[in-house]
């Protein structure tokens, strides 16, 4: 335990001390400033119509969630990038060997480097939180829906996040990483929609159960369903598990 | 302290390292050679629990290294080919995280990273960011890294890679401080190195342990009594060398200017009856060499040769 926190700490000193960290998090918060305005606006507009001529807008649907997805669409990539070097660049520059080689365990290592990565993709998304929450100062609004949307958001990172730590430790070039975790990130989400060619019943069903798009619209319509902690945190765990193993692996090769 | 039992290592059907076995006493230095590709880095790997073994077993301090890992790792230092560094952080901050990932308590931490950074001359770049720092900088924060935890085995790869003259007879004096407090295996191509610093060798070639003696009694071994005498005299006397080459003991004789060379056999006696005779030849003897025998040719000798040849002098404890 005071070992993963040992890395935990050593990885997000590493993070917050290097300008690529920062880089990213201007490009995000530049994407979202230039769009959360218009979005607003384009708001305000439709609210003030009659519901006939399709106003009367609900601000958790026009505003939030098209922030939202704004915001998921760009971590989409960004996370890939942020978890890159975790592993990859350990086996590159061979300190990898002070880790095996010292009293640490592998799951110490996974978790460390895990949580360190998923805080820092974390920090993003209170970043985007702030937008919404400026409108509260001029505007009243339910704060249920937008907790519940970013908490699903916030374990949809993680699951990246865990995605993005599995391909980082299967090569050794930073790049190669950042193009499977990408590649394994879309095929995660995208999965559920095999589900409508499927003739066989129980199969598409649980292919559909597979999608995390289908669990995270739960989350963003700010309903908490178990199933979907537990698709997420099963997920999550599973690739961390993968990680662990193909760490471990390295000392039976 | 460091017992190794058969250990092998097989990629498919290659044997990287064939059923080693050796033994390390507390406090000794010990030099572990090889040409390159003879399995150093593999068995140093493997003694670390970096990797594990086809077979056989490794124990550290006595304890088992694959069976109770984080225990037994607590006690090894070690520092491969490639000093394992973060190139993005501080000196000092790399040190204090290597002494915590090795289980360094709060409290001795300060001082062990002092005594490291002190004994490889690093104060100067303490707060400096490692990947700024030359090459012969990186080289000794790895030997600091190894050493912060002050464990009872240090395991060296190749330790002096990169580093100017100077720096190497540093290195030199920090393991002959270090060798008593710790036990120590150096592993090197580079002879003069195992000369200069270690008591026992421990030679590989192709996976296999070819021999493990002390430096003296390794050189006695190979020569197998066959030592080379270079004689200086005034006048040349050729007819008399005709006549030495008759003797039982000559094995060869070559003659350049007014220099003699003879490989002899036998002990102390062959170099007496040698010497008696040139003085009685009269040719005048003005200086008499005994070549000692250096760990090169052993080595050069042991490596190059046929494994099987070298089976009977392989071993007989160390």
């Amino acid at each position: 335990m005071m070992k993963t926190v040992l890395i935990f700490k050593k990885e997000l000193k590493s993070y917050l001390t290097s300008p690529i960290y920062f880089l990213l998090a201007f490009v995000f918060t530049a994407f979202l400033s230039l769009r959360f305005l218009p979005i607003v606006f384009q708001f305000a507009q439709l609210s003030s119509m009659p519901a006939q001529m399709g106003g009367g807008a609900n601000i958790h649907q026009n505003v939030f969630m098209v922030h939202l997805n704004l915001v998921y669409l760009i971590l989409l990539f960004l996370t890939p990038l942020i978890t890159m070097k975790l592993i990859a660049e350990e086996k590159k520059e061979k300190t990898i060997d002070l880790l095996l080689t010292s009293p640490v365990s592998s799951w110490s290592i996974t978790m460390g480097k895990f949580f360190a990565a998923w805080f820092v993709v974390s920090l993003l998304l209170v970043l985007a939180l702030l937008y919404p929450l400026c409108l509260a100062l001029v505007a009243d609004y339910d704060f249920g829906p937008l907790v519940g949307s970013y908490l699903g958001m916030f374990l949809m990172l993680g699951l990246n996040t865990s995605i993005g730590l599995f391909a980082s430790s299967l090569t050794s070039s930073s790049l190669m990483a950042a193009f499977i975790g990408l590649l394994m990130t879309l095929g995660v989400m995208l999965s559920g929609s095999l589900s409508g060619s499927i003739n066989h019943p129980f199969w598409s069903k649980l292919v559909e159960q597979l999608s995390l798009v289908l669990h995270v619209q739960d989350f963003f319509n700010g309903v908490l369903e178990s199933s979907a902690f537990v698709f997420m945190f099963t997920t999550l765990f599973l690739f961390c598990f993968l990680t662990e193993r193909v760490i471990e692996s390295s000392r039976w090769r | 302290m460091i017992e190794v039992e058969n250990l092998s290592k097989f990629y498919g059907d290659r044997a990287a390292i064939k059923k080693l076995s050796f033994k390390v006493d507390q406090g000794q230095l010990v030099g572990f050679l090889g040409p390159n590709g003879a399995g150093k880095t593999t068995t140093m790997k493997i003694l670390t629990g970096f990797m594990s073994p086809s077979e056989g077993q490794v124990k550290i301090c006595g304890i088992d290294i694959f069976e109770n890992p984080m225990e037994a790792k607590s006690n090894i230092g070690y520092l491969p080919e490639h000093p394992p560094l973060y190139h993005d952080m501080k000196v000092f901050d790399y040190l204090r995280f290597v002494a915590r990932l090795r289980g360094v308590s709060k409290d001795n931490e300060t001082s062990y990273i002092n005594k490291a950074l002190d004994s490889l001359d690093l104060k100067s770049v303490k707060g400096r960011v490692i990947g700024h720092l030359s090459k012969g900088f990186k080289q000794r924060v790895g030997v600091a890294q190894a050493i912060v935890s002050q464990p009872k085995v240090l395991i060296f790869d190749e330790p002096t890679v990169g580093l100017d003259p100077t720096q190497v007879a540093h290195f030199r004096e920090l393991i002959k401080e270090l060798k008593g407090n710790h036990t120590i295996i150096l592993s090197t191509h580079i002879l003069p190195e195992v000369q200069a610093s270690c008591e026992k060798v421990i030679i590989i070639n192709q996976g296999q342990i070819v021999a493990q003696d002390t430096l003296k009694n390794l050189s006695n071994k190979t020569s197998s009594g066959i030592r080379r005498v270079e004689v200086k005299v005034r006048r040349v006397k050729e007819s008399y060398i005709k006549d030495f080459d008759t003797l039982e003991y000559i094995k060869m004789s070559t003659l350049a200017g007014n220099s003699i060379h003879f490989d002899l056999s036998g002990g102390e006696e062959s170099l007496e009856s040698l010497s008696s005779r040139i003085v009685e030849s009269g040719m005048g003897l003005l200086s008499m060499n005994v070549a000692s025998e250096r760990l090169e040719d052993v080595f050069i000798d042991l490596t190059k040769s046929k494994t099987n040849e070298l089976k009977n002098i392989t071993n007989q404890g160390v």
